[in-house]
């Protein structure tokens, strides 16, 4: 009852549970401006979907339910074009270097081990970091005392930066060179630790951007449909890997989801979604360090997959 | 010359007496049959079930193998870092192992094999001659361990299953009576062609053999999306972009607020 065959999964598996999955997500990913994929493609492997198909087949339900949840957030007006735009290339630049990068750190061995302690570490502290800033800004709010703010050594660096112009969309000024740099940045790093690099990018708009929450879960949102729009494509043409099938069923889940997830995302203030988004960022370190330390029930893993 | 030429029926007479792949004297040909011949992927398929049935001596038990051509596989091996963190730690590659193993028989294997584990072992009966069969490039200490935790990975996909004692006799007719196996498909089984294999076995000697082929294959829309993605993919990827954008559309135009939203 209500199973479909997936002729590249080379499985089958029962329709609602993979759309309550894909709806799932699709929340998460309307609300925090992030593809899922950390929670996902470790959800369709346990279900018996082989991980690179997981992965592929994944990214190329992002790009539905990023594009439902880009248009609704674009028509709240939170999608800064300008700043996505320049971050999409130094996006793209980033990830193809980081290819590069990952090949020579493989070469070395041991480059897993990094990877997996590195992302680890990140996330603890990204999620920790914001997780007590939103605290404080939260109970700050109450007391409603807003000292004139003394301009930072990194606002004061960032203002000395050549061809600065005004990002109308998120209201700040900044150098085009910001977005760039911080795009090829995030490129790397997602290339290297093989996750889509939501994570990284709102944190990084947030702070280092100065972006307001809000459109910057829009602008995330923006960017990432391009980016597994090409996933998707490459991971076609060259591997084989996107099972369609199992693609539409966790969209059909997902790009309802994120309607859903833009609307909730609205009625929360800035610092409330950051505090939830922290909280999200620590589960899924927490979950990847009890991978790391509890013993595995079989000492064999196909591979592919994150 | 002439020493040569003495020398080649001699040869091939010797060549001739080491040659006899199985205790062939006494082997006598199962009445078996199995039911479906060709098993078809479709849309909705779950696994399917196979009927093996046919005829024996009465005293006699059935052993039934359903085997899958022999891959090569890499998989990754977990192991500790720093004597602390799991984590995967390079790769090992599995040589001459099938890529389906389903086993049905009338008894338990050591009870069916009683004195004559080695000769079942060099036949192929069992996962104890899979292991054996096996090539694992690894270290030698390591290749126990491994053989073992592979057969484990298998089991888990349903590839692999051994199911002892599940192979049910109907009444006896004469010398005869007659045997069912129901051997379950697994949703995983990759399209292809497989042999099922069925055996008699008097007291722990093959004495009944038959071999037959069974084909899987896929059709209707598997088919023609596994055809489209591996015979047109790029077209392929631009479709499901599509698609999946499409999607995106359509569901903002019915769920999603008009411009400016509530709130």
């Amino acid at each position: 009852m209500f199973h479909l065959y997936l002729p590249i999964a080379g499985n089958s598996v029962n329709i609602l549970l993979i759309f309550g999955l894909g709806g799932l997500v699709g929340i998460l990913s309307g609300i925090f401006g992030v593809g899922g994929g950390f929670l996902m493609t470790p959800l369709l492997i346990m279900i018996g979907i082989p991980p690179t198909v997981a992965a592929a087949s994944d990214s190329n339900q992002i790009v539905g339910a990023s594009t439902s949840g880009t248009l609704a957030h674009y028509k709240m007006g939170n999608v800064d074009f300008k700043m996505g735009i320049l971050l999409l290339i130094g996006g793209v630049t980033g990830g193809t270097l980081g290819v590069q990068v990952i090949k020579i750190l493989r070469q070395t061995g041991n480059a897993d081990f990094l990877i997996k302690i590195t992302y680890v570490l990140m996330l603890g502290f990204v999620g920790s970091y914001m997780f007590i800033e939103s605290l404080q800004a939260l109970r700050k709010k109450e007391a409603l005392a807003t000292a004139p703010q003394k301009e930072s050594k990194y606002a004061q660096l960032i203002g000395k930066l050549p061809w600065q112009t005004d990002f109308d969309k998120s209201g700040v000024r900044l150098s085009v060179l910001m977005p760039l740099v911080l795009g090829i940045f995030v490129g790397i790093l997602a290339a290297i630790m093989g996750v889509g690099g939501g994570f990284i990018m709102v944190p990084v708009m947030v702070y280092l951007l100065r972006m307001p929450m809000h459109v910057v879960v829009g602008t995330s949102l923006f960017q990432i449909l391009f980016t597994c729009v090409d996933v998707t494509i490459m991971q076609s043409y060259s591997n084989h890997t996107v099972d369609f099938i199992l693609a539409l069923i966790l969209l059909l889940g997902s790009t309802l989801g994120a309607q859903f997830g833009a609307k909730i995302s609205k009625k929360l203030k800035g610092d409330q979604l950051k505090i939830l988004l922290a909280s999200l960022v620590l589960i899924v370190m927490v979950k990847m360090l009890l991978d790391l330390l509890l013993t595995p029930h079989i000492m064999l893993a196909l591979r592919g997959g994150h | 010359m002439i020493r040569n030429r003495i020398w080649v029926p001699i040869i091939i007479m010797i060549a001739s007496f080491m040659w006899h792949p199985q205790p062939a004297d006494s082997m006598v040909s199962v009445k078996a049959e199995h039911e479906p011949n060709l098993i078809a992927i479709g849309a909705f398929f779950n696994g399917t079930q196979l009927t093996v049935s046919g005829k024996v001596a009465s005293e006699n038990e059935v052993v039934v193998i359903v085997k899958g051509k022999q891959e090569e596989l890499t998989i990754k091996k977990k192991g500790k870092a720093l004597g602390l963190l799991w984590m995967n730690l390079g790769d090992v590659h599995f040589k001459k192992v099938p890529n389906l193993y389903l086993l049905y028989s009338s008894k338990g294997m050591m009870e069916l094999a009683a004195s004559e584990l080695k000769t079942w072992e060099q036949l192929g009966i069992g996962f104890e001659s899979l292991k054996k069969q096996m090539e694992i490039e690894a270290p030698q200490a390591e290749r126990k361990d491994l053989a073992q935790e592979f057969l484990k990975l298998k089991q888990n996909q349903g590839l692999y299953a051994s199911h002892q004692g599940e192979i049910s006799f109907g009444q006896k007719s004469g010398t005869e009576k007659s045997f069912n196996a129901a051997v379950w498909i697994p949703p995983r089984i990759p399209p292809g062609e497989y042999q099922v294999q069925v055996m008699e076995i008097h007291n722990g000697i093959t004495v009944g053999n038959s071999m037959d082929r069974l084909k899987v294959k896929e059709q209707g829309i598997p088919f023609m999306i596994s055809s489209l993605a591996f015979n047109h993919s790029l077209f392929y990827g631009f479709l499901a972009v599509l698609i999946a954008v499409a999607a995106g559309l359509m569901m903002d135009f019915f769920f999603g607020t008009g411009k400016g939203g509530a709130h």
